[in-house]
């Protein structure tokens, strides 16, 4: 039994992902949308008795050091022991992909190419002739799809058969340049030093580092004492422009092995981009579309979380409590109120959550969001900014940690950074329960659009920073916009319902993680030091600093506050912390145990929440659905009473829109850009919203009053 | 003439990159080299940027970049 590493390199976007997800059952990130895989990736798959570490690199358009995703796949491939390369290819785009086959074959490692979207092939009339194609190239071609349901055995069985081979790639140069190297290849060979042994494989791989002039080659051949001016010679005949050429030239006689309309391959998606990507109808198709993305998320999502609230918190805490009746009093609190209750709140929003990464799952498989970087692009610039960030930013709406990754695409660091300090102002999916729960609590039916307001205003709060920030040298820059834009695609169930569940899996475990502690702390801090939440630590504290909070409308209540300090470790923690707090004497009896009645009122509540479901979506009025956890809603209501109630609520939402992101972003934003920005990050986290929340409430409880 | 002032559905030839070594060798990448044909496809709502057809792909190129490229238009379609 032996343990094979294979890496699989290609351009971005033909999809590799979806490959090793293929080949290994694993679950990686796949996205129509360039650049998805930013981080090299790991599955590992036994196949035959032999261990394979099938390595997902990001994807790249050429070997090199200049962008981020360059640097990451040519270090890796240049600096580690890779059994094989797995060159996966969009077969519908041969030309281009073809650049870095080329350019992959001279690292002199076993190479099997994957000529992915054959589906697509037939349907747009391409005719390619693999057989002379893996002729000339000297590599076996698998034209294959990565959703064929025998691909994996044929893929793995070609990789192992082709494990041990030692290949060697002869360059694809014209009559007078495979001359010149023919002849440095003789010269090598006949004047080496005795000691030295430059066999096949090692002589190409070395004449190509002496091409692109690497140092170390340069180095290793001024210690052989072999004649300087054959290598200058050498190296002058294949300069940089000559080598474009060359790869130009090999490229088009490959492509003769192929017969292709190129105009058909984005004949559906011109068809589509004549109205998404219209003059006048572009833009507000745009907004179309998003509007419908959060109209989705918000409202099909809904009775589902109601269903598990009342599951949780209900059906499940009957049963708990009388299974725990016979500890003390304050360990019961501790896992009825502490955890059960802490974890439930989270979990409501599983649904939630669920919704929001199937839409944004779908806008990328689908190629949609590459093209609101486009449509997008002339709103950033004054702000020095690219429309990939927009995306970046857009994503930051599901959640800030994937959203801060995804400055990895941009094309440069200023660009990076100013993204990442912008995208905590994105309400996250984890921001909305609090939303939810407040307006639900002080605007009945106008909460929907408090809640959109909120997210506007995050929005709007952005771009003022950005322009403040853009002002600034360390955030300007002058750097190039190039971008692919991948033709549409019928997104996969598969990937989709893959990458959601990847999503919710992580949110489930933060849930369970991280917030958990932070409920149990917070529940001692508010239980200790005689149980009575009222004298609690977190109360005495809150009530001393409460003062700090007043000029801002909701300091007046003590608790408002107290649910601050959890919300940095999580911001959905809120809402449990309400919970826990507000409902502490409400004592629920648990008296009849049957659990079959329980069973069918519980499939039954599922039932009509699948039915909500649908009809939020269905154009005939609807009735008043019940609200959300009603007992918390009312109690939070009761927190203020006053003329100016709504004010102060509202004026609580904004702050935690805008207060510091949670410790994870947080955590990101210090990987990805250290120390510095991180605490720039904080400090405008501190000051924006305290400033913000300030004006919002002494503005409007002016004009109130008034 | 220049790039950005191509014509939609216009096509011409690449005669010279007036940018520096890096921005051409990512331009390269992307089939956008000396002697390639490229197409104007359209260009965003907002003017800028546009779409190229270029190597079998649809590349977005600012008016910018476009205009440190120069062509020679081919034929009118």
């Amino acid at each position: 039994m032996s343990t094979y590493r294979i890496a699989f390199v290609g351009n971005p976007n033909v999809g590799k992902s979806a490959w090793i997800n293929q080949l290994s059952n694993a679950e990686f990130k796949v996205g129509n949308w360039p650049g998805v895989t930013i981080e090299k990736k790991e599955a590992i798959v036994e196949w035959e008795g032999n261990t394979y570490h099938l390595i997902d690199l990001p994807g790249i358009y050429a070997l090199g050091n200049q962008q981020n995703e360059e640097r990451i796949t040519t270090t890796y491939l240049q600096e580690t022991a890779i059994d094989c390369i797995v060159n996966v290819i969009d077969a519908t785009n041969l030309s281009r992909n073809l650049f870095l086959t080329l350019r992959l074959r001279e690292l002199q490692i076993p190479m099997v190419l994957i000529f992915n979207f054959m589906d697509e092939v037939k349907k747009y009339h391409i005719e390619i002739d693999v057989e002379s194609l893996s002729h000339r190239l000297q590599v076996p071609i698998l034209p294959y799809s990565a959703f064929d349901s025998c691909a994996k055995d044929i893929v793995f069985q070609k990789i192992s058969s082709y494990l041990h081979e030692t290949p060697c790639y002869l360059p694809l140069f014209n009559e007078e340049d495979g001359e010149v190297y023919a002849s440095m290849c003789m010269y090598l060979s006949s004047h080496l030093p005795p000691h030295v042994t430059l066999k096949n494989t090692a002589l190409h791989q070395y004449l190509h580092q002496l091409i692109r002039q690497e140092e170390h080659a340069k180095k290793q051949y001024a210690s052989w004492h072999l004649a300087e001016d054959e290598c200058k010679k050498f190296q002058t005949h294949f300069d940089e422009e000559h080598m474009q050429i060359s790869y130009i030239q090999a490229v088009n006689s490959l492509m003769k092995y192929v017969k292709q309309e190129d105009k058909i391959r984005y004949q559906t998606t011109k068809k589509i981009d004549a109205l998404l990507l219209h003059k006048v109808f572009g833009l507000p198709m745009f907004m179309i579309i998003f509007s419908f993305v959060l109209f989705f998320v918000f409202r099909a999502s809904a009775p589902f979380n109601d269903f598990i609230d009342f599951f949780i918190n209900q059906m499940l805490a009957k049963y708990v409590s009388a299974g725990i009746s016979f500890l003390p009093v304050s360990a019961q609190g501790l896992i009825l109120k502490g955890i059960l209750a802490g974890v439930g709140g989270i979990l409501t929003f599983v649904p939630l959550m669920a919704c929001l990464y199937l839409m944004l799952a779908i806008l990328e498989e689908s190629g949609y969001m590459a093209r609101i970087a486009f449509l997008l692009d002339r709103i950033m610039r004054p702000f020095h900014l690219s429309g990939k960030s927009f995306v970046s930013l857009l994503l930051g709406f599901g959640c800030n940690v994937p959203a801060i990754y995804a400055t990895r695409t941009l094309d440069n660091e200023k660009q990076k950074k100013l993204t990442a300090l912008l995208v905590p102002f994105m309400s996250c999916g984890a921001r909305l329960p609090v939303y939810a729960l407040f307006a639900a609590a002080f605007f009945q039916r106008k909460a929907a659009w408090m809640i959109l307001s909120i997210y506007g205003i995050g929005i709007l709060l952005a771009f003022l920073l950005a322009f403040i920030y853009s002002k600034m040298h360390a955030f300007q820059d002058h750097e190039m916009f190039i971008m692919e834009l991948p033709p549409y695609r019928f997104p996969s169930f598969k990937i989709i319902f893959q990458k959601v569940k990847l999503e919710v899996c992580a949110y489930v475990r933060k849930a369970t993680g991280i917030v958990l502690w932070a409920m149990i702390i917070l529940w001692g801090l508010s239980y200790f030091p005689n149980g009575r939440i009222e004298d609690s630590y977190i109360a005495q504290f809150s009530q001393q600093t409460s003062f700090l909070y007043e000029p801002l409308g909701f300091g007046t209540r003590w608790e408002a506050i107290a649910s601050l300090p959890g919300s940095i470790v999580a911001k959905e923690t809120v809402v449990g912390f309400f919970d826990q707090i507000l409902l502490h004497d409400e004592e629920v009896e648990y008296s009849n145990l049957n659990w079959k009645e329980d069973i069918k009122e519980t499939a039954y509540a599922f039932g009509l929440a699948c039915r909500d479901s649908v009809r939020s979506f269905l154009p005939f009025p609807q009735e008043e659905k019940e609200e959300m956890n009603t007992s918390l809603v009312s109690a939070v209501s009761s927190l203020w009473t006053d003329s100016l109630a709504s004010l102060r609520a509202f004026s609580f939402m904004v702050y935690v829109l805008l207060t510091i992101p949670c410790i994870m972003t947080l955590q990101a934003i210090y990987r990805e850009f250290g120390k510095g920005l991180c605490l720039l990050s904080i400090g405008t986290m501190i000051v924006v919203p305290y400033v913000v929340c300030l004006f919002i409430f002494q503005f409007f409880s002016f004009l109130f009053t008034k | 003439m220049t790039l950005n002032e191509l014509q939609p559905n216009q096509k011409a030839t690449i005669r010279f990159i007036h940018l520096n070594e890096n921005h051409k060798k990512r331009l390269f990448c992307l089939g956008i080299y000396v002697g390639a044909t490229i197409r104007l496809e359209s260009r965003a709502p907002l003017q800028d940027p546009s779409i190229y057809f270029v190597c079998g792909n649809q590349v977005v190129l600012r008016k910018q970049e476009a205009s440190a490229i120069d062509i020679e238009v081919e034929e009118i379609v």
